[in-house]
């Protein structure tokens, strides 16, 4: 579907997609939108984890 | 054929062909030698695994290691997406020149068959660049938050130490056309950068619970010292594809030549970095006498003479990196004499030792001349770039952990920091039977016992 040549012969930059600018783009757009959104994931993660110890933690000291 | 009937034109057809297969096979090797330096180099970031988890507590042994996989995995698309573009764009400074073939959506940064070289030398600055990141790595385990880690490691991975070493390891980098700057080994665009770098974010991050007790530094041992040393080992091993990475393989009749265009080969780099890793390790024994501190001087030792890896005398090298051994462990004793909690000493060994590194070349090198058109290494010269790159090390460093931490993101919640990391954030032990008692009968038979 992607592929940028129909023959071997004088291709260059063969990979797929390496016809198509804008797919190149966007493809490097949704690699940039991963990288944050696994950061924005792991601080979710953490907030939730943190938050919910730590509420943990307070009733355990209160029933002591 | 019958060679003695061949016209000139065959002779000069056979000519050219050999020279084409010639020229492709030096091609191949040039690929061949960068792609197996990467892999080497992909040993370094083990060494950190085993040697942060092992430095830590138990209780946070796997926060550590899931931090520094992490980092690996997230420097690599950074580094594709603006690291490569920032090191050709920026050589003169802080305004780019367009280079629109290091964009990420360029022909030239994928497979393509006329451009062989471009993507293994990518490789090796990514994981250049990755080694920032491990370095940063060590020093805050055990208190800082993993989604903090990443946003600063991304930064000092893909974006500081690659401007610094545009400026510094670039043919038309300005701190080279300018000063002469000289430093074949990354001493100063690598490890001082990320050395100082980390200090900027440990002065933020604050030491972990305990580690200073009324003023008082006190030890927080390593859940496994033996874990630290083999991965410190395992680190030392990947250097030589560190450094294999920094030198010049040319197609052609010039041979190898430093980052700088200079003559230099492989023998070089051998003699003085195994003399620069034994001597820190004496360095560091002798101001010791701890194991942890003894291995660490291997890294010390290299650092300290990878500036000038090219030049020295090789019994040099060996009493430079005694040298650096002694006086980074001093650094690292004054940094916890000002209250800094360095959990793997981490600015002494990449930020004093590199610096000391580059200082060392402008002592010893002064006068030896570049390449044709650049000034020769001199002491001021590398005094001055030393001060740039502790600067762009330590401002954004500082900037960014203090943006984090007045926004409440750079640090655990104490009593998260109390339980320990991996039972909160990660839901695992990395040693769940290592508290059962063996009173249990066992579910698989005793062989001897019927015997």
């Amino acid at each position: 579907m992607g592929t940028s040549i129909s023959q071997w012969d004088g291709a260059t930059a063969y990979f797929i997609f390496a016809n198509s600018p804008l797919a190149l783009v966007l493809f490097a757009l949704v690699m940039l939108v991963i990288c944050v959104g696994l950061i924005t994931l792991i601080k979710r993660h953490e907030d939730k984890a943190f938050a919910k110890y730590t509420s943990i933690a307070v009733k355990n000291s209160r029933h002591k | 054929m019958n060679q003695e009937n061949l016209s000139l034109e065959q002779l000069s057809e056979m000519v050219q062909s050999q020279q084409a297969v010639i020229e492709m096979h030096q091609t191949m090797n040039m690929e061949v030698f960068y792609w197996w330096c990467t892999a080497l180099m992909i040993m370094i970031h083990a060494g950190f695994l085993a040697y942060e988890m092992g430095a830590s507590r138990g209780k946070n042994a796997l926060a550590a290691g899931i931090k520094n996989i992490l980092a690996l995995a997230m420097i690599i698309p950074a580094f594709y997406l603006v690291g490569w573009w920032i090191y050709l764009s920026f050589p003169s400074g802080i305004v780019p020149s367009s280079v629109a073939e290091a964009l990420p959506w360029s022909t030239s940064m994928g497979p393509k068959l006329d451009e062989m070289g471009t993507g293994v030398f990518w490789a090796a600055f990514a994981l250049f660049g990755a080694t920032t990141g491990s370095i940063l790595s060590g020093a805050v385990i055990e208190r800082i938050r993993v989604s903090a880690f990443l946003i600063l490691t991304i930064l000092v991975g893909s974006v500081i130490w690659i401007l610094v070493a545009a400026w510094g390891w670039h043919g038309e980098g300005w701190l080279l056309t300018k000063y002469g700057y000289h430093d074949v080994g990354a001493a100063g665009v690598v490890h001082a950068v990320a050395g100082f770098f980390t200090l900027g974010v440990l002065i933020n991050l604050g030491p972990r619970t305990g580690k200073f007790i009324n003023g008082i530094a006190q030890t927080i041992a390593p859940h496994s010292l033996p874990m630290t040393l083999i991965g410190l080992m395992m680190i030392i091993f990947g250097f030589f594809g560190f450094l294999g990475g920094c030198i010049i393989f040319n197609t052609g009749d010039t041979g190898w030549t430093t980052i700088y265009n200079t003559p230099t080969n492989l023998s070089a780099f051998a003699f003085n970095t195994l003399m620069g890793f034994a001597g820190g390790i004496i360095g560091c024994y002798i101001a010791t006498r701890d194991p942890f501190w003894t291995m660490s001087g291997g890294l010390v030792g290299i650092i300290s003479v990878a500036a000038g890896l090219d030049l020295y005398d090789p019994a040099l090298a060996f009493i430079v990196a005694v040298v650096a051994g002694v006086l980074s462990v001093q650094s690292a004793k004054f940094l916890e004499r000002c209250g800094i909690d360095d959990a793997v000493g981490a600015v002494a060994v990449h930020g004093f030792a590199g610096i000391f590194s580059v200082i060392m070349v402008g002592v010893f090198a002064t006068g030896t001349p570049n390449a044709e058109g650049m000034p020769p290494i001199s002491f001021t010269g590398q005094l001055i770039s030393g001060l740039v790159m502790v600067l762009l090390g330590f401002i954004p460093g500082y900037g960014i952990s203090l943006l984090l931490k007045t926004l409440n993101m750079l640090r655990v919640p104490e009593a998260v920091e109390e339980l320990g990391i991996d039972e909160v954030e990660l839901l695992a032990k990395p040693y769940p039977e290592a508290n059962v008692p063996a009173t249990r009968q066992s579910d698989v038979p005793n062989k001897l016992a019927n015997v």
